[in-house]
Order: structure tokens, then sequence, then C-alpha cells
């Protein structure tokens, strides 16, 4: 078979062109993809990058300002070794944790049963209800820790875990609830009707048609309320104040940076020891974060 | 998916958390203080329970927070009636809350003659409406510290007067050397030693002595302000406008600055490292400079008080009795670098060299924010409030003339004392 | 979301014994069908630890700001005393603008930020959940802690930003980050806005995922362009989610303390100030505790208009 001259000057054409188009998406893909990306993830990470260089660092080589940032003169792994072994960096890991877990299951099952009801059940009330629970939300922090601390005081619960842990619902429940009910509101309803009519009840349905179906909603909004709990401030400064009972944020920030003295090389330790354990759980656990964002809540 | 069982196990698993949550505490005499970075005076002020329990039999137990949380803690413990018996506090801290603190009259004439008397400071933040409600715990005077070599070099002697400083900071500049710095940031120490103490220095005072008349509107406070935007412009780096309280210390120990106020806890972190020997010991200590006013300066007295609500008053005068003694005292003032004794008499106890001398002879001339107007919440509000520094700082950086940031200053100052 | 909801509905049926046999109800049990009771019953442990842990603290909050509360002190009624001192005071109003400010810039900045990063995200490459995750990574440090580095990183002497653009000969002089109010504000925004600007990508890029194909094969059909594409058919579609994110960011946003708190205290010249951090200032600062509450409350009613304007127009659009 021969091809006719035009034919192969089309061809040829042809070629070019998609040689071309080839180049045009790898450029498209440098300028819209590779560079922001990077620009993107270098914002991001690179106090990350600081943290680490600088928690590898001697405590006499990071007040040296004259030789160049970014390196390291002599890795050295003390600042760690003395995180561990001269404060109480365990201790306030285990309690951010069991604060945080205990009380983003609280307010994750608290949320999850009040948004249910939200979503479901036509009551007289609910839609106030609804409102009233989403507007707490709206309270700032700051009014709240000095009424609070009387509360507790009047309970005996100052300086005891027990107090953030009923604490920090107070500002996830109104979070978890909202999300909980955008989240059944997404999941169609006549299921559950359909096994109410075969003779199931309510809370059955409840708890075995609606909930699994809705278990990335409800990590979603766990991980959610546990990092919330994890990042949380002022209550834990206020209610806590053992050394032993405080958790990382206030433990790291109370014992690392004292008067004129920071410890800059334990802090950035601690400050990458203690997003690890975060980091971790996300790791795992983002894929159902996005799927609880993605199918239920921010739709509404 | 994750399925049910999980879901199971992760409820169990903070179930039996939750378990372990639980704590049973003892009743020990609570007593909260402050960390002290060096390493010695804290390992030393652990083995205080002990000796307390020897000496007296009382189970007590102290607790650590930074300096910067004492404040927050006694307000904290003074509204809600729940924390430690017995508290530090600095500067004016007791007088903010001083309907909740239990007098320490009782103990206080015990002390009191002792050894030469306290020093004067401590009745600017303990003595009120004629009773001692804090009780002198230790002083950390800040003094000026400075570079031996560095002043060797540009052939001048420590600073007595503001003006010596200023032309000393000139020549580190010209030489370009380690400058002079002093914080001028947002902060209620450093930054309140520079300001207070020069406009002190030059005859400026916020409130006249019995407390009904604010007179900070003055050509001691319009000279002072002079002075301090000159030394910013000619000797000072430009940074020091937002050195808050570590700055100092951190720039020193890099070699970066040559001179400024603060108390040697720069020093005993030199002492930690090797390669800060040189620095360590090329550094020296002076008195705060003196101005055309006089000499004056803050240091940062500590105090301890005794809450109201506490149910181990007695202890916890105990404890503030055994605090006092002289033993006690000089050994912190040798072991922390930064406390002396609150007695004046037992400076010449401890070892006779520039460091203890110059610390010691600081507290002679150390007021507290507010001074010289009577103890008062107010004097403690303008002082939390950055009144004096922010009037400072508005008039270096050339945002208000200074008529008017003395203006401004008044007129916050009459808001707070409630004087017209 | 309908086709992956479908699958999993017919796994649980599956999973649901076929013809399982249900005993009538006891009258206890037939109580507990109806709605009114149910409803209530599910709502109430949310109500209860609500009204005993918020609702009670607030009302208390608000009956403290009504008076001249010193600590530890007996206190007088004074009613709005302390709104009308707070208004007279100079460094409150200028507070109020610099929450403000502070507030709208940051949110609008997240916005920006969260949507491109969003659409970047979106596309097509390798390793994407790799680096979603590690975009994760500041939402995840406790702010406290990051707040510090940020201080360690601006530092003049020291700080490694100032630093290497000194050494790249970007910059000649050091920049003073928080030494003037301009400087020290875009720093604490700069700040805020790499902390919570993960949320917004990760959360727009849920969204983005709903949006469905045909609409953009339609729109490239009708030969419209990126910025057309953007405009008529991924706006609509993430719309709600922007709002909604949104929300939160102002809350967020305007209820920040740590990183004020660490960076400036408030200063230069009490300048930085956030309704949060002044409200500090007054109640652990100067010891007055209604005062400094009555600063932190004025927060609220801001909030509320914002919000209930926006839950309102939703409604309405709804409907």
């Amino acid at each position: 078979m021969s091809i006719s001259i035009p034919q192969a000057r089309e061809a040829a054409e042809e070629q070019k062109w998609a040689i071309s188009m080839r180049q045009r998406r790898a450029l498209h893909k440098v300028f819209f993809l590779y560079i922001p990306l990077a620009f993107f993830m270098f914002f991001a990470l690179f106090p990350f990058a600081w943290m680490a260089i600088s928690s590898f660092t001697a405590e006499e080589e990071l007040f040296d300002a004259d030789r160049l940032p970014w390196m390291i003169p002599t890795f050295t792994l003390e600042n760690y070794v003395d995180l561990l072994s001269e404060t109480e960096f365990f201790s306030w890991i285990f309690n951010s944790l069991a604060v945080g877990l205990i009380a983003t299951a609280i307010a994750v099952t608290v949320g999850a049963l009040a948004g249910y009801a939200l979503a479901r059940l036509r009551f007289k009330g609910a839609s106030m209800i609804g409102m009233g629970i989403i507007v707490t939300y709206l309270v700032p922090v700051s009014v709240l820790f000095l009424p609070l601390a009387y509360v507790f005081n009047s309970w005996g619960l100052n300086n005891t875990r027990l107090a953030l842990i009923l604490a920090y619902p107070t500002h996830l429940i109104p979070f978890c609830t909202w999300f909980m009910l955008g989240y059944f509101k997404n999941i169609p309803a006549d299921l559950e009707e359909s096994a109410i009519i075969d003779g199931c009840t309510r809370i059955q349905a409840f708890y075995k048609i609606a909930l699994p179906l809705a278990l990335p909603g409800v990590l979603a909004a766990g991980i959610f309320a546990f990092t919330f709990s994890w990042n949380e401030f002022i209550y834990a400064l206020t209610f806590i104040s053992d050394d032993t009972l405080k958790t990382v944020p206030v433990g790291v920030h109370g014992q690392l940076a004292l008067g004129d003295v920071y410890y800059w090389g334990k802090l950035m330790a601690a400050s990458l020891l203690g997003s690890l354990p975060i980091a971790i759980i996300y790791a795992f656990l983002s894929e159902y974060f996005v799927k609880g964002l993605t199918e239920g809540a921010l739709k509404q | 998916m994750i399925g049910r069982k999980c879901l199971t196990a992760f409820l169990l698993a903070i179930f039996a958390i939750s378990l372990t949550v639980s704590f049973v505490f003892a009743d020990p005499l609570r007593v909260t203080v402050r960390a002290v970075p060096v390493t010695a005076a804290q390992t030393y002020l652990k083995t205080i329970p002990a000796r307390f329990k020897k000496a007296t039999g009382i189970d007590l137990k102290i607790e650590f927070i930074p300096s910067r949380e004492l404040r927050r803690r006694l307000i904290t413990a003074a509204e809600t009636k729940a924390g430690p018996d017995a508290l530090m506090v600095v500067y004016n801290g007791a007088i903010t809350v001083k309907d909740s603190l239990e007098p320490l009259d009782d103990v206080m004439s015990d002390l009191a003659p002792k050894h030469g008397g306290f020093y004067d400071l401590y009745k600017d933040g303990g003595f009120i409406d004629g009773k001692w409600l804090a009780a002198p715990f230790m002083t950390t005077s800040q003094v000026m510290t400075y570079r031996k070599d560095l002043l060797k070099k540009i052939g001048e002697n420590p600073p007595d007067t503001w003006e010596d400083a200023l032309r000393i900071g000139k020549k580190l500049k010209a030489a370009k050397l380690a400058p002079w710095a002093e914080s001028l940031g947002s902060h209620v120490i450093d930054p309140s030693t520079t300001v207070n103490s020069i406009l002190w220095g030059y005859g400026s005072r916020q409130i006249s002595k019995d407390g009904k008349k604010i007179t900070l509107d003055s050509e001691g406070t319009r000279a002072g302000l002079r002075f301090i935007k000159k030394a910013y412009k000619e000797a000072w780096p430009k940074a020091v406008i937002q050195w808050k309280i570590l700055e100092n210390n951190q720039t020193f120990l890099a070699g970066k600055t040559g001179m400024t106020i603060n108390s040697p806890s720069i020093w005993w972190k030199a002492s930690t490292k090797k390669k800060w020997k040189t620095l360590y010991e090329n550094t020296g200590f002076t008195l705060i400079p003196k101005g055309p006013g006089g000499r004056h300066s803050t240091a940062i007295p500590q105090y301890l008080v005794v809450f109201k609500y506490s149910k181990k008053k007695k202890e916890a005068k105990e404890f503030i009795k055994f605090m006092a003694k002289e033993e006690i005292q000089l050994e912190f003032s040798r072991k922390s670098w930064m406390w002396t004794p609150t007695y004046k008499g037992l400076g010449a106890k401890l070892p006779q060299n520039e460091y203890y001398k110059v610390m010691t002879d600081q507290a002679n001339y150390a007021h507290v924010p507010g001074w010289p107007g009577p103890p008062s919440r107010a004097g403690a509000e303008a002082h939390e409030r950055f009144v004096l520094v922010s009037m400072a700082q508005r008039y270096v950086q050339g945002q208000q003339t200074v008529d008017e940031t003395i203006k401004q200053a008044v007129k916050e100052l009459q808001k707070i004392y409630n004087i017209k | 979301m309908a086709g992956i909801a479908e699958t999993r509905t017919d796994q649980v049926l599956q999973q649901a014994p076929g013809g399982e046999y249900f005993p009538p109800l006891g009258p206890l049990a037939r109580r507990l069908e109806r709605p009114e009771v149910l409803g209530f019953l599910l709502v109430a442990p949310a109500l209860i630890l609500l009204i005993i842990l918020l609702g009670y603290p607030f009302v208390q909050a608000i009956w403290l700001t009504m008076l001249d509360k010193h600590v530890g002190s007996e206190s007088i009624f004074i009613g709005f005393g302390n709104y009308i001192e707070l208004w007279d005071d100079p460094v409150y109003r200028w507070t109020i603008m610099n929450t403000m400010i502070f507030t709208v810039i940051s949110v609008i900045a997240k916005i920006v930020l969260g949507l491109t990063g969003a659409l970047i995200l979106n596309q097509a490459f390798r390793m994407k959940n790799f680096f979603r995750g590690f975009i994760l990574l500041p939402w995840i440090i406790p702010s406290i802690l990051s707040a510090l580095v940020w201080l360690w990183m601006y530092d003049d002497t020291f700080g490694v930003i100032s630093r290497s653009l000194i050494a790249f000969g970007i910059i000649e002089e050091k920049i003073l980050w928080l030494s003037s109010w301009g400087t020290a504000l875009t720093s604490i925004i700069i700040v805020n806005v790499w902390r919570t600007t993960p949320f917004f990508i990760v959360s727009l890029l849920a969204a983005l995922q709903t949006v469905p194909k045909d609409q953009y094969e339609a729109a490239d059909m009708d030969g419209a362009g990126y910025l057309a594409q953007f405009w008529h058919v991924t706006l609509p579609n993430i719309k709600h989610v922007l709002i909604i994110i949104t929300l939160f960011g102002t809350i967020w946003t305007m209820s920040d303390f740590n990183i004020i708190f660490v960076l400036t205290q408030g200063g230069p010249a009490n300048t930085t100030h956030v309704f949060s951090t002044l409200a500090y200032q007054l109640a652990f600062g100067a010891g007055k505790l209604g005062q400094g509450i009555a600063v932190s409350f004025t927060m609220f009613p801001l909030l509320f208009a914002i919000i209930f304007f926006r839950l309102y127009r939703m409604r309405k659009e709804q409907s």
C-alpha cells in the first residue's frame, strides 16, 4: 500500500501537532499542578522542617546567628533525650489522649443521637432546639472559662482531668450535632421507614440501619472533635495546675518556655512529638474524614 | 469500611482509659512557686518539702509554674477560692486580689526585725492598707549586664549614669561591636524595667506620693522620653521595639548584644555550655545607671501570699517563716543566680564578689511599678496594660510627638486611677 | 453520593436478617415510638449537658458583665456600666476595628488559598492522598505550639525567615515582623492563614469531588473556557460548602487567642489586640473580671448577626 504525498504530509502534521499537544499538556501540568503544589506544600511544611532542624541542633548552635540557617552543624538527640527524661512529657501525651478520646466519645455519641432525632423525627420544638444547639457553638471559650471554673470548683473538680472531659464537649456537641444532622438528612429515609413497617422499632432502625450508614460521618465528626480537644488551650490552662495532669499544649508551654529562657530545641522536639499521635490518626482516617465531609454534612 | 466491631473495640478502649483516669489525692500543704530555669536552684527547691517536713513535721507539696503564669493562677485561685494554700506573687500582684488574702502581720512582726530588716522595695507591693498581705520571699534584681572585653576595647568603664550608657552605646555602635540594647516591646517585665528606670531616673513620676494626683505630665517625663528616643536612634538596634523578654538574653548569648539590663539568667545560661565560656568570663555587672533625678530601677520582688480560703493557714505561715531562714535564703542565693536575700543584712554573708555586691546593692534602689504612689490596684492595672511602655513605643516610633504621647498616657492613667 | 449510598444500603439489607420476627411492642416501647417522646429523649443528653455546662455558665457570664467585679472582692451591680466604660476606652474601640480587619483579611485569604489549593489537588496525579495528608499537618498541631514555632521563626536575630531571605539576597535588612501594627498584624494573619487553610482545602476538595462530571462535559461541549467552567459549573456546586466553611472560619478566626497571645500579647502599644486577648489582659492582668468577660461577650452578638443573617438567607433560598 502506498501513501500519497498529501496524506503523508497530513500525518506528519498530525504527529507534530500531537507532540505539541503532549508538550502543552506537560506545560499545563507544570504551571497548574507542580508549581502551585510545590508552593502549597512549601508554605504548609516549612515550619515543620524548621522545627525538625531546630530540634536536632544543640542549644548553643541555635543561638549562633551568623551561621547559615537550614543546617545542622552537629546532629544531636539531646533535646529529645532531655525532653523525655526531664519533663512529664509522657504524662502530658497520656492526658491529652485520655481527655481528647473520652470527650470526643461523649460528644459524638450525644451529637449523633441528637442529630438523628432532629433529622428524622418530627416533634414539637425540634427546629427551635436544633437552632439553639447550633447557636451555642458561637459562644466563645473566653466567655465561659471563668464561670465554668466556678461550676467545677463547686463540684470539687478543680485540677482534675474530669473537668476537661466535661468542659470540652460544650464546644464539641454543637458541632457534632450539626454535622450528624446534615449527615443523616442525606441518607435516604425509606430504608428505615420500610424496616419500621416491617415491625422494627425506631431505635433499632437507628442503630441497625442509620448508624452503620452514617459511620463515615461519625468518624469525621470524631476526628474533628478530637483535633479540637488536642488543640485546646484556655480550659486546660485554667482548670489544671498539677504538672502531671496537664495536656500537651499547656505542659509544653508551661515547662519549656520559662521566664526569659525558652528551651527552643526541646520546644521544637515537643512540638513535633506532640503532633505525631494525631498525625498518625489522620494518616489512617483522613479517607473517612473526607468521605464524611463529602457525603453528608457539607451538603445540607 | 470499619465495622461495628471496630467501633465497639474503640468504645471499650475509651472506657478502659477512663477507668485509669481516676486519681486519689493526699492532702498536704500546697504551695505554688515559679519554676526557676536554673537547674541547681530547681533541684534545691525540690528538696525543700523534705527539709520542711524535717523541721516542722508538715507535709508539703510544691508546684512549679512559669513566672508569667503566677498572675493568672493568683486571680483564678482568688476568684474561685480553690488552688494552692500559698502562692508566690511578683511585683504588685497581691494588691489585685487584696480582699482574698490572709493578713500576715503576725509572721511579719517575727521576721521583719531580723538581719537589718527587709528591703524597702517590699513595702511597695506587700504592705497594703496598713497590713502585710504578702511576705517577702526572694528578690530578683535586674542589673546592667555588660561585656567586659567590649568595654575595654572602646576604652570605657561600666556606665554610672544614663548619659554614660548612651556614650558607650554610641561607641559600641560606631565600632561595629555588639551594641547596647534594651527591651522595648510589650511585656510586663523587661520593657517595663527599661522605661520605668529611665523615666524615674529623669525625675518622672506617674502619680503623686499620696496617690491623689497624676503627675506624669512633667519635664522629667519629657526628658526621659527624649532620652529613650535618642538611645533608640543612636545606640540601640531597631529591633528592640519588638523585644519582649527573651530577646536580650538570646542575643547576649549569641554575642550580638554588648550591654543590657537583665537579671543574671543570661550569665547562668552562659555557664552551662563550653562554647560560651569566654562570654561567661567576660560578663560584668553594674548598677542600673542613674539620671539627673537619682538612681531608680525596678526589681522583681517575689512574695508569698496565703489565701483566706486556705484550710492550712497556720502551716502556710510556718512555711513563710521557714523560707525566711538565713540558711535557706543564702543557699537559694548561691544556687539560683537570680535570687538574692530579702534582708538587707544578709548580703554581707554571701561570697564577696562583684556579682553578689551588685545584685544585693541594686535592691536598695528598686521600686515596684506604680511607685511612688501607695500600692493600688490601679497601679497594677497601669503596669499590666503597658501604659508607660506604650507611651514610649508611640514616641520612639514617631507616631506621636512627646506631648501627644504623654497626653494620651495621662488620659489612660486618669481613667485607670479614676482621678480627674 | 447516590451511588455510594446505594451500594452500602444493599450491604446493609443483606446483613439485616431477612424475615426476622419482630415481637409486638409493649406499652413502654410503644410510647417510645412516638416521635415527640423519642425525639425528646434522643435530644435530651445534648440538651442537658449544654444547659448545665454551657447555658448556666453563660447566664452567669452575662450576670458578671453587669457587675463591677474586681477579683476576689465584693461586687456592685452597675448594669451596662462595663460596656459604657469599654466604649470609652480607645484601646477597646481599636480592638473592634482590629478584630474586624484581622477576621476579614484572614478569612478571605483562607477562601482564596483554600479554593486554589483544592482545585490543584483535585487534578489527577500520583500520590494525591499522600499530599492531602501532609497538607493537613498545620491544622493538626496544637496552635499554641505552632505559634511558638512561628515566634522563633519571626525572631529578629535567629529567625529563619529573615535570615533565609538575606542569605538568598532578596532583602538587605532584617524584617522586624512584630515591630509595628501593620507588620505585626500581617505576621499574625500569616500564621492564622497557615493554620486553617488546610481545613479549607480539604473541605473544598471534598466538595469538588461531588461536582457531577457530565456538567463539565456539557460545558466543554459549549466551548466554555476554564474560567467560565469554574464560574458556571464549579462554583454553584460547591457554594454551600463554601458558605458553611466560611461561617466556621469566621467563628474560629474571630475567637482566636493562642496565636496573638504568643506572638505579640497585643503589642506594640496595644494595637494588635483582638477581643480574646484584650479580655485576657483585662481579666488576668488588671483583675477586672466583669469587664474582661464583657469584652469577650461583645464578640457574641457580632458573630450571631453574621451567622443568623447567613442561615436566614440559606433557608430562604431553600424554600
